[in-house]
């Protein structure tokens, strides 16, 4: 049980980021101390890098958040967006356009800091598949934002 | 291009690294589920002792207390009831007593552990649980006192013998400090997050009976 005392004061304030990045603020409590919960369960096959798999299961409580969300108010969980891309516009614009494993394979590196084995720790895939999963989120991140930028609205009255 | 796309996202987090994360304020908690991260959080700090034959033995302090079921101490708070089931309360507890507001229940559970329950009465959500299978050994020469949750808080239950619980920064100022009454301490004041070095335990006489370090406390932000 000291393990998880070691854990929960290592770790709590990067798991609670880690939510924050991904859910509503009002349902970041509820999602930290069932992940948390998780782990005081199943304290014996925690590994010792720990971060990765708090990750990975912070992100299944997620999951079935917005599912019983679903469930209970669709429209409200249609509605319920998670929190975006800070301060750059276009940047949230193109990164809304991917699709969740996208985003999800970026956010982890960019936000969360991981190498690409811990990311592909947190998402359940091997360290090959994760990389190709980046290198592709990325390419497509990029493509979009290129896109965005090469756009220019007409100017209101301009005839053509 | 891909790369810096990477930097942008990173500029770009909606929770920078480094930046404080929200933390709920030490028992006001604004949810139920709330009160089971409380519960998690306090669970990991809270000593246990062998288990004894007497009721007063099984809690190894003298306020035995008096016999309540689980099921009426923290009626309604879902997760709540649910950390005790998880952690093999059983069917009943012992009510201790209420101290300035602050009514406090304990037993052990299936695995001899202490497990203190606590309820703000008059506040709606300022409930807690724990318990824990730390291999320290509350009551004992080095364990006198169990604060809930420690650091955060001096509430909680202390060893016979001890009349003053003191809260106490790495500088060794004194923090809090408040007298124990039948083996109960409730301190009105909220400590500073990560401000606790260590909880002391005095007898009447002033002298230090035991000091506790408390669980190391990460910086905010991630």
């Amino acid at each position: 049980m000291q393990q998880f005392e070691q854990i929960y004061a290592e770790h709590r304030d990067a798991v609670r980021a880690y939510v924050r990045r991904r859910s509503p603020e009002d349902a970041v409590d509820d999602i930290v101390s069932e992940t948390f919960l998780v782990c005081l369960r199943r304290i014996d096959s925690v590994p010792e890098n720990a971060l990765p798999w708090l990750y990975a299961v912070a992100r299944k409580t997620l999951a079935n958040e917005r599912r019983k969300l679903a469930r209970r108010a669709p429209q409200q969980a249609a509605t319920q967006g998670e929190p975006e891309p800070a301060g750059d516009g276009a940047l949230a614009a193109a990164f809304a356009g991917l699709g969740e494993r996208d985003r999800e394979v970026l956010r982890l590196v960019a936000w969360e800091g991981l190498s690409l084995r811990d990311a592909a720790t947190v998402l359940g895939c091997s360290a090959v598949a994760c990389r190709v999963r980046y290198h592709r989120a990325k390419s497509r991140l990029a493509v979009r934002l290129e896109a965005a930028a090469s756009f220019r609205p007409e100017p209101e009255g301009v005839m053509r | 291009m891909s790369n810096d796309v990477i930097a942008r996202l990173a500029a770009a987090n909606p929770v920078p690294s480094g930046v404080p994360v929200h933390e709920p304020a030490p028992f006001r908690i604004s949810r139920r589920r709330t009160a089971l991260a409380l519960a998690v959080a306090a669970a990991v700090a809270v000593p246990a002792v062998a288990f004894a034959g007497r009721l007063a033995d099984v809690l190894g302090i003298s306020n035995g207390g008096t016999t309540v079921s689980t099921s009426d101490v923290l009626p309604g708070f879902d997760k709540l009831d649910q950390a005790m089931q998880e952690l093999n309360v059983g069917g009943t507890m012992q009510y201790l007593g209420t101290l300035n507001g602050v009514a406090f229940y304990a037993t052990r559970n299936a695995d001899g552990n202490f497990c203190i329950a606590f309820n703000h009465v008059n506040e709606q959500y300022d409930k807690g649980f724990g318990c824990d299978s730390n291999a320290d050994n509350f009551p004992s020469a080095d364990v006198k006192a169990l604060a809930f949750p420690p650091a955060e808080m001096l509430e909680g239950v202390a060893a016979d013998g001890v009349a003053t619980v003191e809260a106490v920064d790495a500088n060794g100022n004194v923090l809090a400090s408040t007298p124990v009454v039948n083996n109960l301490f409730v301190s009105g004041d909220a400590l500073p997050a990560g401000s606790v070095a260590y909880i002391e335990t005095l007898d009447a006489d002033g002298n230090v009976l035991s000091k506790q370090a408390t669980p190391p406390q990460q910086p905010s932000g991630s």
